[in-house]
């Protein structure tokens, strides 16, 4: 819960940024029973004179395990400057309810998308997305007022009883689509009455009215990036380095109004609707005085930036370079010394690299599962990097990325995230084929002629010169102005001559280098050629003959039970209670060898373990992104830097998940699915896989052998 | 013999030692196993087994045949288990087969000795259990395989076993003669023993083990004990000296054959 009072010291964002972390004590929520707390709850249930009871407790068990399971992702952000803010403005409205304030628990959710969710025990998540979109301190009390009421007026409860009977009723004639729109129906006008009844709550405090309708404007537009910001090529250019206008469009497409949409099979009305209702409420009211901030505006500045900032690592999380890059871009603006932008474009420009190669693919449940979009499905400015990115061609693309990472890591010469992503793109230059000779002026007129200047400069470079020398002589001996180039071929002109960093790091055969893998210096796993020697043998389910696990970190061990005969399939309480005892029988089998395991289990920690929950929601984003993609084995993941952090403090590189699925068919056949994987966080590559079925049920001595097992196999890669 | 097991057990076992996990990290199992399997074919015999009572075929009872085991397991690695186990069984031969006796005074043709002889086995076995791809020893299904030697001893009573010599001449009177060679005699043979279980872990201490074994070349072996079950064919008709050492292996084959098993097995180690 929040601390009343509770002060954080500011981030200086003109220098650099420090993504969200939850710090203080935990609240109840991440420490308590689940089981005692479902148990309580459905027992509070019955002694109540309410209705639909059996499906009342259904919903009690499974929403207090979808609340549980989205503090304990590692995405809520816990007495944090953000969710500090967030209760700050939860006071200010409900200044004069004490008691409904102490009812509720507010919480910032790490999630680019624009969205907020209210639970029926005063439970509401805020998405950093919403937060970054937001213009106004009175806006975000608005939607906070709107959450609000559907807390106060047991909206999710009663949405899910609705859809139980709906579900339940008998459908004669009725088509799927029917069902739907019924259920879309009902959610409308719960949306419908947590506008008006959240505005009648806005309207108490001194906040302006007209914010309440600017909120649906921000939701109307949240496809669009949280500033309308012209893209300008000149970000990327130099003295040396000018993009063709060619590659840009002269006019961006206009943003399309959809506010009017057919809402039929939607939950929520369509936004015309729900501002023209609040619309309608304001009109003869008197809005004299009223303010649009309450607090203050820097601090209103402040967090949005906090969340704008953070927005751009969960775009990276979720793979989606453009806008990351065009977020960073826009912030850029305003802090154009700011590392963390500089390293939020660097890998943004790296991943469209590797993105453009062919090296990313997205997997069937990723949100950019068909790729980035078609420019001519981006609206208004952002469509200038979309066009950007379709018109140049991929060794242009890559050019331009080292450019700007190569200058921006001696801008900021300590920074090592910066120098890695530029080496990194030295590598990805391997693979386009370019070496410095492509960057010596050359006359088009004579192209046959220069293929072969090519190789006799190729030739001429004994070793005895430089590379720079190289450049040097052959921009000599040929007539400066007689040679039309191509646009790129002064880019690194300064560089070659004066930086020996570069010219040293730069390729100078141009000759494609097959075996360069992700070209992320650090992340190189391959290493020269030793088929002489005697390749070490395979260990049990470890992919790798090179890996030596003497360590791992255990992440969250994971158990479900499915029982598809009965009413509810998921086993949700006896699933938690397998899951704890696994956590125990893991530990156990890890200790009878003597083998060193640490585990990281937000089921298992208490109010003073902020710091481990911060860790598992470093490795959770890890695997978020590393898992976005269908093959990104060995490639880079982008989104955090504190995984080395990680490594180091708990002294391994690998990460154990394993888990227990036991699922029961409604003709009651038994099968039991057992996994383990090891997952190396610095090499960016799964060591260990074992995934396996067997007939029955989840008897204990298949548990125990196969962890065993598993672990034993861990040390034998020691040998 | 035992102590050559042993001995060869353990050298496998050392050298095997370092690719093993156990169940939890226990690899040794010490147990009795109890082997049963329907008397379908020359289980002919009115005396007691062990547990249980043997019928008779004359009498047309359903019986089963008891074997009782005692067995060390070894896994030596996460797929192989090194076994020994010592089986035991007691039973009889009631006689069925035809003898011919014949000397200057008495003589006897095609005649069955009456009564029924016992027989005492024991047999050692040094096999192998190979664990499926995805269970560890010693958990989980396997088959098994190994050689078998199978010791027997037989002993009969001269006042319950004997057949009527009938004189050659009018100086005799017909006679009783029980003279079947020594009173006890030893066999020894081989066999190649296969099977197939399933073991469970209690309590991470007890291994429940059950499954099904056969003894290769009683099988075999088996298909001309039907053919000759009436054994009629007076050529091949035993002397007395030599009668129960051409029967007993029908019997002791009817024992080995198949068997289904349970075992109780505490992991020691």
């Amino acid at each position: 819960m929040f601390v009343a009072g509770q002060t954080f010291s500011q981030q200086n964002l003109k220098e650099n940024f420090t993504p969200l972390k939850s710090s203080g004590t935990l609240p109840d929520i991440f420490t308590q029973n689940i089981r005692n707390v479902i148990k309580d709850d459905i027992s509070d249930l019955y002694k109540k004179k309410e209705t639909d009871k059996s499906i009342k407790q259904t919903y009690l068990t499974e929403t207090n395990y979808e609340i549980q399971k989205i503090v304990k992702s590692g995405n809520t952000l816990v007495n944090d400057e953000i969710t500090a803010y967030l209760n700050k403005l939860a006071d200010v409205i409900l200044k004069d309810n004490q008691p409904l304030r102490k009812q509720l628990h507010i919480y910032t959710l790490k999630s680019p998308v624009v969205n907020a969710y209210s639970y029926d025990k005063g439970y509401i998540f805020i998405d950093i997305g919403l937060i970054a979109q937001a213009e106004t301190e009175a806006q975000l009390a608005y939607i906070l007022c709107h959450e609000i009421t559907h807390y106060t007026k047991k909206h999710h409860i009663n949405g899910y009883v609705k859809n139980k009977k709906i579900d339940n009723q008998n459908y004669t004639g009725k088509s799927n689509n029917d069902i739907v729109i019924e259920k879309c129906q009902y959610s409308k006008e719960l949306e419908s009455e947590a506008d008006l009844e959240g505005f009648k709550l806005f309207e108490q405090t001194n906040y302006n009215f007209k914010q309440a309708e600017k909120a649906f404007d921000v939701l109307q537009y949240a496809h669009l990036p949280f500033e309308l910001v012209e893209f300008k090529k000149s970000f990327f250019e130099t003295e040396y380095y000018k993009i063709p206008d060619s590659y840009l469009l002269k006019e961006v497409s206009s943003i399309r109004n959809n506010s009017n949409e057919d809402d039929t099979k939607l939950t929520h009305p369509n936004t015309a609707k729900r501002k023209q209702a609040i619309i309608d409420l304001t009109a003869n009211r008197n809005n004299a005085g009223k303010v649009n901030f309450i607090l203050d505006k820097a601090q209103f500045e402040y967090v949005r930036d906090l969340s704008r900032f953070e927005l751009c690592r969960l775009y990276l999380k979720n793979r989606d370079y453009p806008n990351a890059l065009y977020a960073a871009y826009i912030l850029s603006n305003k802090y154009p010394d700011n590392q963390y932008l500089a390293e939020i474009i660097s890998k943004s420009l790296y991943g469209i690299t590797l993105y453009g190669m062919g090296k990313i693919s997205y997997d069937h449940d990723s949100h950019l599962e068909n790729g980035f979009p078609e420019y001519k499905d981006v609206e208004s400015y952002p469509q200038q990097l979309y066009y950007l990115m379709n018109k140049m061609p991929n060794n242009e693309w890559t050019m331009m990325s080292l450019n700007y990472v190569y200058r921006n890591h001696k801008k900021y010469p300590n920074n090592k995230v910066l120098n890695r992503y530029s080496d990194s793109l030295f590598k990805l230059v391997n693979q386009v084929s370019w070496g410095i000779i492509d960057f010596v002026r050359i006359n088009k007129k004579e192209q046959p002629a220069v293929t072969e200047t090519k190789k006799d400069s190729t030739v001429v470079n004994d070793g005895t010169s430089s590379k720079t020398d190289l450049i040097a002589t052959i921009q000599k001996e040929n007539n400066f102005k007689k040679y039309d180039t191509a646009y790129y071929k002064e880019m690194y002109v300064d560089l070659f001559m004066t930086d020996k960093e570069f010219s040293g790091k730069f390729p100078s055969t141009g000759v494609v280098d097959n075996d360069a893998t992700s070209g992320f210096s650090d992340y190189s796993l391959k290493k020269g050629n030793s088929s002489k020697k005697k390749k070490p043998k395979k260990v049990g389910a470890f992919v790798s003959t090179e890996a030596k696990v003497n360590k791992v970190l255990l992440l969250e061990p994971f158990y479900l039970k499915i029982d598809e005969s009965q009413k509810e399939e998921f086993s949700y309480l006896s699933s938690d209670e397998k899951q704890e005892k696994y956590a125990i029988t893991v530990n156990d089998c890890a200790q009878r060898q003597k083998f060193e395991l640490v585990t990281l289990d937000p089921d298992i920690i208490n109010a003073n373990d902020v710091d481990k929950m911060n860790d598992y929601a470093v490795i959770n984003d890890w695997f978020a992104e590393k898992f976005d993609s269908d093959h990104s084995d060995g490639y880079p993941i982008l989104n955090t830097n504190d995984i080395e952090n990680i490594i180091s403090k708990y002294n391994t590189q690998y990460v154990f998940k394993t888990g227990i699925v036991n699922y029961k068919s409604k003709s009651g056949r038994k099968r039991t699915y057992y996994y383990a994987f090891v997952y190396d966080l610095k090499l960016n590559e799964i060591i260990y896989k074992k995934q396996e079925s067997f007939k029955g049920k989840d008897s204990r001595d298949l548990i125990n052998a196969k962890v065993y097992q598993t672990i034993y196999e861990f040390k034998q890669s020691n040998k | 013999m035992i102590k050559h097991i042993i001995i060869l057990l353990f050298i496998t076992s050392s050298y095997m030692f370092a690719q093993s996990s156990g169940y939890m990290g226990k690899r040794l199992l010490l147990g009795y196993g109890f082997n049963t399997s329907p008397a379908i074919f020359g289980a002919t015999s009115n005396n007691e087994t062990l547990i249980g009572t043997g019928g008779s075929a004359t009498t047309g009872s359903f019986v089963f045949n008891t074997i009782h085991e005692g067995f060390l397991e070894y896994a030596a690695s996460s797929k192989w288990m090194v076994c020994f186990s010592a089986r035991y069984y007691k039973t009889a031969y009631d006689n069925g087969k035809y003898l011919n006796y014949y000397d200057n005074n008495y003589s006897a043709n095609y005649l069955k000795p009456s009564g029924f002889y016992n027989i005492r086995g024991l047999t050692y076995s040094l096999y192998f259990k190979y664990y499926g791809s995805r269970y560890v020893a010693p958990w989980g299904r396997y088959v098994m395989f190994g050689p078998t030697i199978n010791t027997v001893k037989t002993s009969y009573d001269s006042k319950v076993m004997n057949f009527q010599a009938n004189s050659n001449n009018y100086y005799y009177a017909d006679t009783l003669m029980s003279n079947f060679g020594t009173k006890e005699q030893s066999f020894t043979g081989v066999n190649l023993m296969l099977g197939y279980g399933r073991s469970r872990i209690i309590a991470n201490r007890v291994v429940i083990d059950y499954g099904f074994n056969l003894q290769l070349f009683s099988v075999f072996a088996g298909v001309f004990d039907v053919l000759l079950d009436g054994e009629d064919f007076s050529s091949q008709n035993p002397t007395n000296l030599n009668y129960i050492e051409k029967t007993y292996r029908k019997r002791v084959r009817g024992i080995n054959r198949f068997n289904v098993f349970l075992k109780v097995g505490f992991l020691l180690f």
